[in-house]
């Protein structure tokens, strides 16, 4: 069998099994075998794409949920909720960009909540809460940005949000321990706009 | 190795390097603009170089290293754009594309490349960069706003007066040269941050980073209020400051420090969560 008799019958074998003298022509050619590799890499990485192609309702409920634990927001009286409307029209690159404008925008209600508001620490409990809850809604937000990267530029992502991560979690713990200290208070602000940063420039490699 | 085959060998690399060269493609474009005009550069893969054209034109020089690239150009009144264009079957090796650009000196850039390096020099607009690795480079810039935004790349500023220069860098190193201006911001994650100037005569700097240490290395005669606090690194200072009249805190020794040379023209803030902070005369 040629390659080009082999490669005729190549959708056949992209997501399914060869067999008889294909089977052995796959084994037998490093080209053929190459090229159907590829081919089931960029179906499979196809698949990924469709269903990472929206931010999951996820990162929208956790946002919310942030801003209603630091009673910024309200809980919602209709399904959908405030940040989560009912029915949405706009392309996925403005959902992604409007998640991290969220995120942004968090961490500045954030600030100017507790720079209005200045709790004494025996009442700090709703923003060590936050703390303590948010590392895995962050963890998913930061999941629908990588799965928008191809894999070359995945890890080098995942690990500055893994450096931008700790930063913030230090700058959160810094002033839950300390409410009034406003040092604590611009180290948050800007752990957080590293974090937008990031999002901004992979936000421009999806595009 | 025989001569022979010494011969053999060095055709054969001569062969190769001449299909390399033929397989690129040089591609110039030239556009006529007002003042003020704005420059844009998108480039996937590959380095950026602008530099001041001698008249209200710019002119682009981009060498193209396949077919699997090509330009988009376009321009709508001053506003230029230029795009690198990634077809199928493109990777970062065969999608790079240099481009050398010349634009008026008043012309705001925007240029954005994943690995760079990107270069601006002797420009007075406004200027972005934006890098994931690349080596950024800026130099004799004046009277500008100066963005930078990177992930890991090195950013490297030297002589630019009266900037407004705001940098944001995750892993990468940040290092200011003569850099003055009434707003001079770095903000790193675990890149280290260097300045080395007077801190000029009535700005604002902030110095922030979150492992990343943090050095500046600063005349006798600079004029200048500061506050450096570390929250767990240390700190240490061989300038010879004056005690602050009014402080809002307790320096914490080995932890802070506050003080005031000459005139206290300047505003100066370094701090750091875990790095270190080390303030020295020149």
């Amino acid at each position: 069998m040629t390659c080009t008799d082999f490669q005729n019958k190549l959708p056949d074998m992209i997501d399914g099994e060869a067999a008889g003298e294909h089977a052995a022509h796959l084994k037998a050619c490093a080209v053929c075998s190459d090229l159907v590799a590829d081919l089931r890499a960029i179906s499979t990485g196809a698949k990924v794409l469709c269903a990472a192609d929206e931010p999951s309702p996820r990162v929208w409920a956790n946002i919310q949920r942030a801003l209603e634990v630091e009673g910024l927001v309200r809980t919602p009286r209709q399904a959908g909720g405030v940040l989560i409307p009912a029915r949405r029209h706009w392309a996925p690159a403005w959902l992604v960009a409007v998640a991290a404008l969220g995120l942004v925008g968090f961490g500045i209600l954030i600030y100017q909540n507790r720079s209005a508001q200045p709790i004494p620490v025996a009442k700090e409990t709703p923003a060590i809460t936050t703390v303590a809850t948010e590392p895995a809604a962050v963890a998913d937000d930061d999941q629908q940005i990588l799965a928008q990267l191809s894999p070359a530029m995945r890890t080098t992502y995942e690990n500055n949000l893994k450096d931008v991560n700790a930063f913030i979690k230090d700058a959160e713990e810094s002033l839950a321990q300390n409410p009034n200290d406003e040092e604590a208070r611009h180290f948050l602000m800007d752990a957080y706009q590293q974090k937008a940063t990031v999002y901004e420039l992979a936000m421009d490699r999806t595009q | 190795m025989s001569s022979r085959q010494r011969g053999g060998a060095v055709a054969v690399v001569m062969i190769a390097c001449a299909i390399a060269v033929s397989a690129s493609e040089k591609k110039e474009f030239n556009y006529t603009v007002g003042p003020k005009a704005s420059i844009t550069i998108n480039n996937q893969f590959g380095p950026v170089s602008v530099k001041p054209s001698t008249a209200n034109q710019v002119i682009v020089t981009a060498i193209l290293q396949s077919n699997k690239v090509e330009v988009d150009d376009s321009k709508i009144g001053d506003r230029v754009e230029l795009k690198s264009h990634l077809l199928p079957g493109a990777s970062p090796d065969n999608a790079r594309v240099e481009y050398e650009v010349l634009v008026p000196a008043d012309a705001s850039v925007s240029m954005h490349s994943t690995n760079g390096p990107l270069r601006a020099e002797q420009l007075h607009g406004d200027l972005t960069l934006e890098g994931d690795t690349a080596t950024m480079e800026v130099h004799d810039v004046s009277d500008s706003h100066v963005h930078v935004n990177s992930l890991n790349g090195p950013i490297t500023l030297t002589n630019i007066h009266n900037g407004h220069v705001e940098i944001s860098s995750v892993g990468g190193e940040v290092v200011l040269n003569s850099v003055s201006g009434p707003l001079v911001s770095v903000t790193s994650t675990s890149g280290k941050i260097h300045y080395d100037g007077d801190f000029g005569t009535g700005g604002d700097y902030k110095l922030t980073s979150h492992t990343g240490d943090i050095e500046a290395i600063i005349p006798a005669d600079a004029s200048f209020d500061v506050i450096a606090k570390s929250m767990r690194g240390d700190v240490q200072n061989d300038f010879p400051l004056q005690p602050k009249k009014h402080i809002t805190f307790v320096p914490e020794k080995g932890r802070s420090f506050v003080g005031t040379a000459g005139k206290a023209a300047s505003s100066v803030l370094l701090r750091t969560v875990s790095g270190k902070i080390r303030l020295k005369k020149r």
